[in-house]
């Protein structure tokens, strides 16, 4: 693929992106011109033909787009709009009954080259009554899924691959265990990062029934599966599968401690707003950010919860909860349902502002304080191959083109806010290299960089890897290395 | 009405609204295009159209710049509304930024790039549905992404590209 090629296919990204979660008011069909218009005459075999057409179409970008989500007053839409918030609730408290919103678990994942897979709905809830029922149909419907009903930049690995239809489920607990029929084949894996998608398609559709967060795939009465070199030995959590280093839930939690300036902190409440995307800021990249409009919040926790996703109709497998001191100007909650971030709840007491970011999995974070205007960015994900724990790499992605000149951007948590790069060409020899700071001064702070690197023509045509590190100031030996590969063709 | 104009609706209503939002930047002209067009469907009839979603991107299109050129004077809300209208991060100014960028193609070029980009059609379908040469669309697509991608890394460069 030409670099031109590609920088239109990215830019096509972005701008579909964009298009995509523009604010709308949408009109219901009650209420549309369409539902007022006199009844035409006739109809016909052909008339239901076009409709279920438009509907397995709709299965592409459409059901992307215009995926249905909970009951009103909450719009039917796969961002956030002021309209797809449920009313403010100027006191709200935490609710312990039945939570009247539910997400949409009428999902199957599709893959993604070296990143985690993201949702797609299917119409699964009216053809399955129980738990088993509506797993095994799930996991039916990544065989049938046809590629081209994919949203771009997705695949359905599982198409037309080697299981057929039925699939057996059993369930103890949190664990549902998946018994396919394969035909007498092996699993199709057609392309380098095929295995990974599949198994996550697999592990990350099955567990997407409320109150399930193990899988053990099996095939024909218990047998063990594999994909490629990959074996199914165990049950499996999406945690197991994301590619993503290990979060522990009980050791990430972090708190900021900070300092008012001028002090003491301001008496008057702090008045806060909060903003959402996915994939945009980089690919796999979920950014939150909350905007203080004055003072400076003096305390900020974050804490990743796990939740019962049955009981939590709201909530996905995991929460991020980020407690901090000031009032969020419109609290309430807002279903999202773009993979990996479930839905946005917000809610007051008092002068302190608790946001919870209901997810499909746990994976890392990064916290940044930026100024001017004064806000605090919390970074989930990104490729997994481009973050290591103290570095994360949002351009360059992998599999890039190779370019003369580009310019990497990221975030980074390093001593003295100094990280290292250098990039090898295709015979491992370091061609270019320098160092950086990040924009925040302070040591072990998340801070973003960004710098130009020009590769010399002496370098040996082929793929490159942009390497990044700080070095120990106790041995000087390399932290945090981060490699991303660009590649040719 | 019967259940399959709602549900063709239903499932095309939102991206033909987005789609049509992003060409124009005017929710209200969006909105009314997007009506017409779902009336326009139905007096139609939906065994004569052979494929529901792409038929209304072009009859939507159309009179959303039908309507355009009945109402110059809507010019300028159009080009008012910019990056300056959206809040928060660099993340949706960059969006903002290639929303406006688009709204200063020229007709033909935003409807082909919205075609392509966003409903996913191939060059062959935009030509038949939109009645140009497929070389044309081809053209036309790669004189709208050169643009774009001026504007946007213009409005990139001028922002910083993360503060």
């Amino acid at each position: 693929m030409t670099d031109d090629r590609n920088d239109e296919e990215i830019l096509g990204r972005a701008l579909a992106r964009a298009v995509e979660t523009q604010d709308v008011r949408e009109t219901p069909f009650e209420s549309s011109r369409l539902a007022a218009h006199p009844a035409r005459r006739g109809g016909s075999l052909w008339q239901l033909a076009s409709v279920a057409a438009v509907l397995v179409a709709a299965l592409g970008i459409g059901a992307w787009l215009a995926r249905p989500a909970a009951p009103e007053p909450v719009a039917a839409s796969p961002t956030p709009t002021p309209a797809a918030t449920v009313t403010p609730n100027p006191t709200p408290t935490v609710t312990t009954g039945p939570q009247p919103f539910t997400l949409d678990h009428d999902l199957i994942y599709l893959g993604r080259i070296g990143l985690p897979p993201v949702g797609f709905h299917v119409p699964i809830g009216a053809l399955a009554a129980t738990k088993e029922d509506r797993i095994a149909a799930r996991v039916t419907s990544l065989r049938a899924l046809r590629p081209d009903a994919a949203p771009p930049g997705t695949r359905n690995f599982l198409w037309n691959n080697t299981f057929q239809g039925g699939v057996n489920v059993t369930i103890s607990g949190e664990l549902a265990t998946v018994d396919l029929l394969l035909e007498n084949k092996p699993w199709s894996v057609p392309e380098i990062g095929a295995e990974a998608g599949i198994v996550q398609q697999l592990v990350y559709t099955a567990t997407e029934e409320p109150g399930i967060r193990a899988v053990l795939f099996t095939h024909d009465r218990g047998q063990q599966v594999r994909v490629g070199e990959f074996v199914f030995s165990q049950p499996l959590t999406r945690e197991n599968v994301s590619g993503y280093r290990r979060v522990d839930p009980q050791l990430m939690g972090e708190e900021w401690v900070l300092a008012c300036s001028p002090d003491p902190c301001p008496s008057q409440p702090i008045r806060l707003t909060s903003s959402h995307s996915v994939d945009y800021v980089a690919m796999g990249v979920t950014r939150f950010a909350i905007q203080v409009e004055s003072g400076q919040p003096p305390t900020l926790q974050v804490a990743p919860i796990k939740m019962d996703d049955s009981v939590a109709t709201w909530a996905g497998k995991y929460v991020l909860r980020i407690d901090i001191a000031g009032v969020e100007a419109n609290p309430g909650l807002a279903i999202v349902e773009r993979s990996p971030l479930r839905s946005v709840r917000s809610q007051v007491d008092s002068d302190r502002t608790t946001y919870e970011l209901a997810l499909d999995d746990l994976r890392p974070w990064r916290v940044v304080m930026l100024k001017d205007p004064q806000r605090i960015v919390i970074d989930l994900g990104g490729y997994p191959s481009s973050i290591s724990d103290t570095i994360a790499v949002y351009s360059p992605a992998p599999g890039d083109p190779p370019v003369r000149q580009f310019t990497a951007i990221g975030l980074a948590s390093a001593f003295d806010a100094t990280i290292s790069w250098r990039v090898r060409d295709s015979t491992q020899r370091v061609v270019a290299s320098g160092t950086t700071r990040t924009s925040i001064v302070m040591s072990h702070q998340w801070g973003p960089f960004q710098f130009p690197v020009q590769i010399p023509s002496t370098a040996t045509p082929g793929d490159l890897w942009l390497e990044l590190y700080w070095l120990s100031p106790n041995d000087g030996s390399e932290q945090g290395l981060v490699r991303v590969q660009l590649k040719v063709g | 009405m019967t259940d399959g104009w709602r549900e063709l609706y239903e499932s095309e209503y939102p991206r033909l609204l987005r789609a049509l939002l992003a060409i124009c930047g005017d929710p209200d002209a969006a909105e009314d295009a997007v009506q017409e067009a779902f009336v326009k469907a139905h007096r139609t009839g939906l065994d004569r159209l052979e494929r529901p979603g792409a038929w209304l991107l072009v009859v939507g299109t159309r009179e959303l710049f039908r309507s355009r050129r009945r109402r110059r004077v809507e010019d300028e809300k159009w080009v008012a509304r910019g990056p300056a209208d959206v809040p928060g991060t660099d993340a949706v100014a960059d969006r903002a930024d290639l929303l406006a960028a688009l709204r200063q193609l020229p007709e033909r070029q935003r409807a082909v790039v919205v075609a392509r980009y966003y409903y996913g059609l191939s060059y062959d379908e935009i030509a038949r549905l939109f009645s140009i040469k497929s070389g044309t669309v081809a053209a036309t697509l790669h004189q709208a992404i050169a643009r774009l991608r001026q504007i946007q890394i213009g409005g990139r460069l001028t922002r910083g590209a993360m503060r």
